[in-house]
């Protein structure tokens, strides 16, 4: 039997072995709370697992963060208030000023290893963005919304390629999504047969994506980060419910497009289960992964009961009340079951 | 919250106890007791959101069952206490059944059914206890709630369920005072006096070195009820009859007060404070307190606390709540945009000074331990 830790951090060997058991903070609470360590235990242990708090340091960072955001927000009233009295020369210049500023800015600090200029190069990228609505605004070029992401997304390619910055890449995917949607819902002609395409394209779309991450992870160092993965996985899942779910709930009217959609989808869950579990293990996408599925089949179920029962709405939470305990049930264990062996491998 | 900084095994730090001096001569054997007690509170943060999404759904079912089929009476005080109360002593029995050792799969179904029925019957007894006071539901809703809460609050160990009673209690009692329902002239104390007293109560308990881990969801709830109240107050969503006697110097004075008292404490105890940062942080704190909102200030008492005592939800509240309450409260103010872009650039001027004074007095370093 192996007793399992809060925190999924830590877990005690067969031979109960301390030197593999790893401690972290909420371990030494633990600890604390069960009086197996005194207060003053306590705090060496948390300076040991984290060395000294920098309060200099973390405020300093704090002041300068809060202080920048606020003279931008401020800049930004400025430009609120006086917009219908500035010049068109000066909105475009001042954007570009800002743009060129960021990058020049981003350029002395360096990118390799500097937060701050990868975040100046993200804030440039954002104002291409604002530059593109501010210019089609001031020469009412007619250009529908999705022109202005597409270029927008175009442009900042090259930014985005070099920065190294995981966040940048996330915002130039999310202007790539807001194309393809937008693009699909203003300019194709969507009959019956292919209203749920776009959701194939963008699961395809976003799963080639995630494909690269995954790819380039073991080659590139800067994607090492698990949260881009989680926010892909996520997007993705999301995408992959419409169609599902749609399916499930459309008696007549299940287009091809949408049958599609649906098997994509249900790919989509099993690949992403053998992939996280077997050849890239982690448990936040596991756990999404699985709330999804149960998402899925309470609908079907909820969905079957109000067929089988159709005057009887009373029968329908009645089983659905259980069956929802029992499929949440399934899911906490089979993630515990997952969470134990890995860190059994990993021990 | 995970490991942070560098791998340190049990090993290491028993070791590294034992060399200062720090440890019991029983203390190697109570850190390895320790280790042998496993249960819902063992399950990571992301387990026991399904686990209670589940519970909710499942509850929300049979709410809706009991509901459709008449088969209590929803307008009945007595059908509603006795089967809510039902429902709760299921759910304490569900969970005195999972400390037994048993299969996984056993123990996670009875966990859920545990904390769906705490839920339902949670549910249920409030309402019926709302229905006892005729038209003054809202307040019967506080009292069952409370009643409920301090009832199982010892007896029941889910930390989720410890956490939402008394955050449920104490939102009921806000909403209570800021009703237009209730008094006029007296709220406006009660509700700032309701505020600072949880204020205190929050910061001693995160503040207490020694505070068990059964206290610490009501810190929680503490702070998350503190959240609800100064959006109320910063956002204007009181009443026009409340808001009009209601003046929020007091609370940002509280406030103001509270982060001085954690900066003294916190700073004060990590040894790397003179009398002169600390007067300069007092300053800066109280000028924020001046020209600024409530919700700023709670902010960063959250992010200051959360970084002090290391509790990362704590940090990571604050770290969300600041733009959302800096927002607000720029929106809110009742200046014209090249005002506020004037307040808002000042107040950006004066950030930045603070920390090049910082750097002038070298006090931006990292101190290397």
């Amino acid at each position: 039997m192996l007793p399992f830790l809060l925190g999924g951090s830590a877990i005690m060997m067969q031979d109960n072995s301390s030197e593999r058991i790893l401690v972290n903070g909420r371990l030494i609470e633990k600890l604390a709370a069960h009086g197996a360590i005194t207060a003053k235990a306590r705090e060496y242990a948390l300076n040991a697992l984290c060395p000294r708090l920098n309060w200099g340091l973390w405020i300093a960072r704090l002041l300068s963060t809060v202080g920048v955001a606020l003279i931008l927000s401020g800049i930004v009233y400025f430009f609120a208030f006086n917009w219908a009295k500035i010049s068109p020369a000066i909105k475009l210049g001042s954007l570009e000023l800002a743009m060129f500023a960021c990058l020049i800015a981003a350029y002395a600090s360096g990118l390799q290893r500097c937060l701050s200029g990868r975040l100046l190069l993200l804030s440039a990228s954002a104002l291409v963005g604002v530059l593109l609505a501010v210019f089609g605004q001031v020469y009412q070029t007619g250009a529908d919304a999705y022109q202005l992401f597409m270029m927008w997304a175009i442009l900042i390619i090259p930014w985005t390629i070099i920065s190294e910055f995981t966040a940048l890449w996330l915002l130039w995917l999310g202007v790539v999504n807001t194309f393809i949607i937008l693009w699909w819902t203003q300019t194709s002609i969507i009959s019956q047969r292919v209203d749920y395409t776009l959701f194939s394209w963008l699961i395809i779309f976003n799963c080639v994506f995630l494909g690269l991450r995954e790819y380039a992870s073991g080659i590139v160092r800067w994607i090492g980060d698990r949260y881009s993965r989680l926010v892909l996985v996520i997007a993705i899942l999301i995408y992959a419910l419409i169609p599902l779910i749609a399916v499930i709930l459309e008696e007549q009217g299940r287009s091809l497009s949408m049958r599609i959609g649906a098997l994509l989808a249900l790919g989509v869950h099993a690949g992403f289960y053998g992939v996280f579990r077997f050849k890239r293990p982690d448990m936040p996408s596991l756990a999404a992964i699985f709330l999804s599925a149960c998402i899925v089949v309470e609908v079907a179920i909820g969905k079957a009961a109000a067929d089988i029962f159709p005057r009887s709405g009373g029968t329908t939470y009645l089983i659905v009340g259980p069956t929802t305990l029992g499929v949440f049930t399934l899911a906490v264990y089979q993630l515990r079951c997952i969470g134990k062996t890995l860190e059994s491998h990993h021990g | 919250m995970a490991n942070e900084g560098k791998l340190l095994t049990v090993e290491d730090l028993v070791r590294g106890l034992e060399q200062e001096g720090l440890l019991a001569p029983a203390g190697r054997q109570a850190i390895e007791a320790c280790f042998s007690d496993a249960g819902e509170n063992d399950l990571p943060l992301y387990l026991r959101a399904l686990v209670g999404v589940g519970a909710f759904v499942a509850c929300a079912c049979f709410v809706g069952f009991l509901s459709v089929t008449h088969l209590i009476n929803f307008d009945g005080s007595g059908d509603l206490i006795v089967l809510g109360l039902f429902c709760v002593i299921a759910a304490i029995a569900a969970d005195f059944l999972c400390r037994h050792p048993g299969s996984v799969i056993a123990q996670s179904f009875i966990v859920q059914v545990s904390f769906c029925f705490m839920m339902l019957g949670k549910f249920l007894f409030v309402m019926g206890v709302a229905w006892l006071f005729k038209y003054q539901e809202g307040w019967g809703i506080t009292i069952g709630a409370l009643l409920i809460t301090v009832a199982t609050y010892p007896i029941y160990r889910v930390s989720l369920d410890r956490c939402l009673s008394p955050l449920f209690t104490l939102a009921s009692v806000f909403f209570n005072l800021i009703s237009p329902l209730h008094g006029h002239g007296l709220n406006p104390v009660l509700i700032n006096l309701f505020i600072i007293v949880q204020v205190v109560l929050a910061g001693f308990l995160f503040m207490n070195g020694r505070m068990r881990r059964m206290i610490v969801p009501i810190a929680y709830a503490l702070a998350f009820s503190i959240c609800i109240a100064i959006v109320f107050v910063d956002f204007g969503l009181m009443s026009s009859a409340q808001a009009s006697h209601f003046d929020t110097h007091i609370i940002n004075a509280a406030l103001v007060i509270a982060l001085i008292t954690l900066i003294a404490r916190l700073a004060g105890s990590a040894k790397e404070s003179s009398k002169e940062p600390l007067l300069a942080a007092s300053l800066l704190v109280v000028l924020i307190g001046l020209v600024s909102a409530a919700g700023v200030i709670l902010s960063i008492c959250f992010m200051v606390l959360g970084y002090g005592i290391r509790e990362r939800p704590l940090l990571l509240l604050g770290t969300l709540l600041l733009p959302v309450f800096l927002v607000g409260f720029y929106y809110n103010l009742d200046l014209n945009l090249m005002a506020k872009s004037g307040a808002l650039t000042g107040a950006g001027v004066l950030l930045l000074g603070a920390r090049s004074y910082m750097g002038w007095r070298k006090l931006d370093r990292a101190v290397q331990s």
